[in-house]
C-alpha cells in the first residue's frame, strides 16, 4: 500500500480520529469513575472515622459512668476499708474496658495516721491484682490524675501517661473527685479513677481498621500520637514533630486541624506506610482527642485503574480490528484505482492499447474505468483522424511547396539577368504571403532594342490567384513578343483573360517597354498602383495613373499607351499593393507616403540596393507582424547606351 | 466588416461598414447578394458610406456579383464612397464598369 495513497490516508485519518475518541472515552471513564470512587471512599472514610469515634466514645462514656457512680457511693463516709476494696475490685472485674481503678484519699483523709491511702485494683496476667498506691517515691497527690480533678473540682481525662505507680502500663485515666461532709462542710475526700489501657485501645482500633487497606490513628489534645500502627511513634512523637521530621507542611496543617477539633478530609501525598492517601479525621470532644483514618489512594483507585486498563485494552482490540477493517475496505476500493492509474500511465506514455482493468463494480471507480475506456476510444479515433488529416495536409503542403518552386521558377530569378547589357540595371523581388501567390513580374527583350518589363497583381491569394498569375504571365510573354504597343498588349491579354472568366478574377498590370538606345519608355497601366520614377538628383515622382480597367473583367477594353523618357541613372520603381498595404501589429498601413520617403533617399542607388532599402524599411515597420499580402517590387534603372554614344 | 441587408420596393440596399479587407467578409457579401439574386432581385444598391477601405478580393467579389446580376437581367449601383474607396475604384478603372452615385436616394432613382 502506498504511503500517500488514498487507502493509507483514509485509514490513517479514520484511525487517528478513533484514537482520539477512544482516548477521550478512557480519560472520561477514568475521571468519572475516579471521582465516584473518591466520593464513595470519602463517605466510607468519614463514616469509619465517625463510627470509630462513636465506639470509643461509647466505651469511654461507660467508663465515665462507672467512675461517676462509684464516686457517688464514696461520699458515704461510713464505708470500711473492706468495702472500699470490694468496690474497687468490682469496678475492674465488672468492666472489661477498665484496666485499673484507684480510690485515692486525701492525705490522712481515710485514716488520720495514714498519709497515703489509695487501694488500686488492676489487671495483671488475667487476674485482678491489688496494691496500695502511695509512698515516698510515689506521692500520688502530685500526679495529674489526682491533682487536676482536685483543683478543677470536676472529673477529667488525663493525657495518656506511663504509670509506674501500680499498673506499669501506658494508660489514660478518668479521675472523678468525691466529697464528704466534714464539720458541716462539703470537702474533697479523694479521687476515684478508672484507667484505660492504651494497649487495649490500640487493639480496639486495630480491630476496626484491620478490614480496611488503611489504618486508624489517634492524637491527644496536643497532637501526641496515642495510637498508631507504628508503635515507636506512640507517646514519643507529636504529629508536629513528625511533620518536621518528614518535612511535610501538609501534615502540620492536618495536625493543626485535628488538634483544633475539626472534622474533614485531606489528600496527602507520600504518607509513610501508605503513600498517597486520603485522611479523614474527626474529634473525640470529651477527651479532646482526634481520630484519623488513612486510606491509601493506590488501593482505593486500584479498581478504577483496573477498569481503565480493561477499557483501554478493549479499545485497543477494537482499534486493531477497526484498523484491519479500514485497511481491507480501502484497499478493496483503491486497488482498482491503482490498476487504473497504472493503465493510465501506460496510456500517457503512448501505449493506447494498454489493457484497462475490468470494471466489476458500478461505483465511481467503475464509472471512471468506463470513462477511461470511452476516452481511450475517442483518443484513438481522434488520432486516426488526425493522422489521416495530417497526411492529407502534408500532401497538400508538399504539393504547395512544389507549386511554389514551380511558380518561382517561371519568374526570372537570376540577377543580373543580362550581364552583357550595360544599358540598364534591373532587379526584382517577390515574397508571397502564402506558399503560392498572385503577384507576378517579368522582363525580357522583345527585340534587340526593346526591353519589356512588367509587374502584375492578381486579385485574391493562394492557389486560384497562382493559376491566374501563371496564365497571365504566359499570355503576356507571348503577346508582348509580337512587338505590339504596351496598350495593345494589355488589350489583347485582357481579352484572352476575360473570355470565359467564370471566377471573375482580374489582374492589375503595369507594362513598360524601354528603348535602350534612347531611354524612351512606352507604358500602359491596367488598374495597377502608379509606379514611382526616381530621377537622378531629384525626388521620387509618381507616374500618373491612367485609371484604366483592370485586366480580365471586361472584354474589348482599350488601354492607352503613354511615353516617358528616362535619363541615364533614372530608375523606375514598380510594386504591388502588398508594399503600401503592409501592416504593423497595430493594423496601420505602410502607406504611399512612407514608400515615397524611403525612395527619396534612394536616388543614385543601384536597382538591387533600392529594393533592399525598401525591404529593410518594410521589415522595420511591420516588426515581424504576419504578412497579409504578396509583396513584389521591381526596379529598372536606365544607364544609357554607351555603345551608341 | 459589417453587412446589413435592407429590402426596399425598388431593390435591395446593402450597407457595408468597417474595412472590407479579409476573404471571409468578401465571401459573406457574395453569399448575401447571391441569395438576393436567386430570389429574383434586379437592383442591388451597395452603400459604402460607412466603409473605410476595400481589398482587391472584395473588388473581385463585386465583379462576380455584377456578372451574376447581369446574367439575371439586373443592375448593381454603388453610392456613398469615401475618397479612399473612390480612389481604388478609379485606379482600377472599375468606375467604368460600375454605376457609382453620390447617395442612396440617387442610386435608387437613377
Amino acid at each position: 500500500m502506498k504511503i500517500h495513497g488514498i487507502a493509507c490516508r483514509l485509514a490513517s485519518l479514520t484511525l487517528l480520529v478513533c484514537t482520539l475518541i477512544l482516548s477521550a472515552i478512557v480519560w472520561y471513564n477514568y475521571s468519572i469513575s475516579r471521582s465516584i470512587i473518591v466520593k464513595l471512599t470519602e463517605d466510607k472514610g468519614t463514616l469509619l472515622a465517625n463510627s470509630t469515634a462513636h465506639d470509643i466514645s461509647g466505651v469511654l462514656k461507660t467508663v465515665q459512668k462507672v467512675a461517676d457512680s462509684v464516686s457517688f457511693s464514696l461520699e458515704d463516709g461510713s464505708l470500711s476499708e473492706r468495702h472500699l476494696n470490694e468496690l474497687g475490685r468490682r469496678m475492674v472485674a465488672d468492666n472489661p474496658e477498665i484496666f485499673g481503678s484507684a480510690i485515692a484519699f486525701e492525705p490522712y483523709g481515710f485514716k488520720s495516721d495514714k498519709q497515703y491511702f489509695a487501694p488500686y485494683h488492676y489487671r495483671s496476667q488475667n487476674r485482678i491484682a491489688f496494691t496500695h498506691l502511695g509512698g515516698d517515691d510515689y506521692q500520688y497527690f502530685y500526679m495529674d490524675w489526682y491533682q487536676l480533678p482536685k483543683e478543677l473540682e470536676q472529673p477529667i481525662w488525663t493525657e495518656p501517661y506511663f504509670d509506674d505507680g501500680g499498673g506499669h502500663e501506658l494508660m489514660t485515666t478518668y479521675s472523678v473527685p468525691f466529697y464528704r461532709m466534714k464539720d458541716g462542710k462539703k470537702s474533697l475526700a479523694g479521687v476515684v479513677t478508672a484507667d484505660i489501657s492504651m494497649t487495649w485501645m490500640q487493639e480496639m482500633l486495630s480491630r476496626i481498621s484491620e478490614r480496611e487497606s488503611g489504618y486508624v490513628f489517634m492524637l491527644s489534645r496536643y497532637g501526641t500520637y496515642i495510637s498508631h500502627p507504628d508503635a515507636d511513634l506512640v507517646m514519643n512523637e507529636t504529629i508536629f514533630t513528625r511533620a518536621e521530621t518528614l518535612d511535610r507542611p501538609r501534615i502540620r496543617e492536618l495536625g493543626r486541624r485535628m488538634v483544633a477539633g475539626e472534622s474533614g478530609v485531606m489528600e496527602l501525598s507520600g504518607v509513610p506506610l501508605t503513600g498517597d492517601s486520603f485522611i479523614y479525621f474527626t474529634p473525640l470532644p470529651d477527651q479532646r482527642w482526634s481520630i484519623g483514618v488513612v486510606f491509601p489512594k493506590q488501593s482505593m483507585l486500584a479498581d478504577v485503574s483496573r477498569l481503565n486498563r480493561e477499557v483501554a485494552a478493549l479499545g485497543g482490540i477494537g482499534f486493531v480490528a477497526l484498523a484491519m477493517l479500514v485497511f481491507f475496505l480501502s484497499s478493496r476500493i483503491t486497488s482498482p484505482l491503482s490498476k487504473l492509474t497504472a493503465s493510465a500511465n501506460d496510456m500517457a506514455s503512448g501505449n493506447l492499447d494498454a489493457k484497462l482493468p475490468v470494471a466489476r463494480t458500478r461505483d465511481e471507480v467503475g464509472e471512471l474505468t468506463d470513462s477511461f475506456q470511452a476516452m481511450r476510444d475517442s483518443i484513438k479515433s481522434y488520432i486516426a483522424n488526425l493522422t489521416e488529416t495530417t497526411a492529407v495536409k502534408e500532401r497538400i503542403e508538399s504539393e504547395l511547396r512544389i507549386a511554389h518552386d514551380i511558380q518561382m521558377g517561371i519568374l526570372p530569378k537570376l540577377f543580373p539577368p543580362f550581364p552583357n547589357r550595360t544599358e540598364f540595371d534591373i532587379f526584382a523581388s517577390i515574397e508571397p504571403a502564402r506558399e503560392v501567390g498572385g503577384d507576378l513580374y517579368d522582363f525580357f527583350f522583345v527585340d534587340e532594342r526593346h526591353f519589356c518589363f512588367l509587374v502584375g497583381d492578381v486579385s485574391g491569394k493562394g492557389v486560384p490567384a497562382a493559376f491566374f498569375m501563371a496564365v497571365t504571365k504566359t499570355l503576356l510573354k507571348v503577346v508582348a513578343e509580337r512587338r505590339l504597343d504596351p496598350g495593345e498588349v494589355l488589350a489583347k491579354v485582357n481579352n484572352d483573360l476575360a473570355e470565359d472568366n467564370e471566377s471573375c478574377m482580374f489582374v492589375t498590370l503595369f507594362l513598360g517597354i524601354l528603348d535602350i538606345d534612347t531611354g524612351e519608355v512606352r507604358y500602359a497601366n491596367a488598374g495597377h498602383n502608379p509606379p514611382l520614377l526616381l530621377p537622378v538628383g531629384g525626388g521620387a515622382e509618381w507616374v500618373p495613373p491612367h485609371n484604366e480597367l483592370v485586366a480580365g473583367v471586361m472584354e474589348d477594353t482599350t488601354y492607352t499607351t503613354k511615353t516617358m523618357t528616362m535619363a541615364p541613372g533614372d530608375s523606375i520603381f514598380i510594386y504591388t499593393d502588398g508594399v503600401t498595404e503592409a501592416m504593423d501589429s497595430g493594423q496601420s498601413l505602410y502607406s504611399e507616403e512612407r514608400l515615397e520617403e524611403v525612395l527619396n533617399g534612394c536616388a543614385g542607388m543601384s536597382a538591387k540596393r533600392i529594393i533592399q532599402s525598401v525591404n529593410e524599411s518594410l521589415k522595420t515597420f511591420t516588426g515581424g507582424a504576419e504578412q497579409s499580402d504578396d509583396i513584389t517590387m521591381l526596379v529598372m534603372q536606365y544607364l544609357g547606351n554607351h555603345n551608341k554614344q | 466588416m459589417g453587412i446589413v441587408c435592407e429590402k426596399r420596393a425598388a431593390g435591395t440596399l446593402i450597407r457595408v461598414s468597417g474595412r472590407m479587407m479579409d476573404e471571409v467578409s468578401a465571401s459573406d457579401l457574395e453569399k448575401v447578394c447571391a441569395e438576393r439574386i436567386d430570389d429574383g432581385e434586379h437592383l442591388i444598391v451597395v452603400d459604402f458610406s460607412e466603409l473605410d477601405d476595400i481589398s482587391p478580393e472584395t473588388l473581385q467579389n463585386f465583379v462576380a456579383i455584377r456578372e451574376k446580376l447581369m446574367v439575371a437581367g439586373g443592375t448593381m449601383r454603388f453610392c456613398g464612397m469615401n475618397l479612399v474607396v473612390e480612389d481604388i475604384f478609379e485606379m482600377t478603372g472599375l468606375t467604368k464598369v460600375f454605376i457609382i452615385l453620390s447617395n442612396v436616394d440617387q442610386a435608387f432613382s437613377f
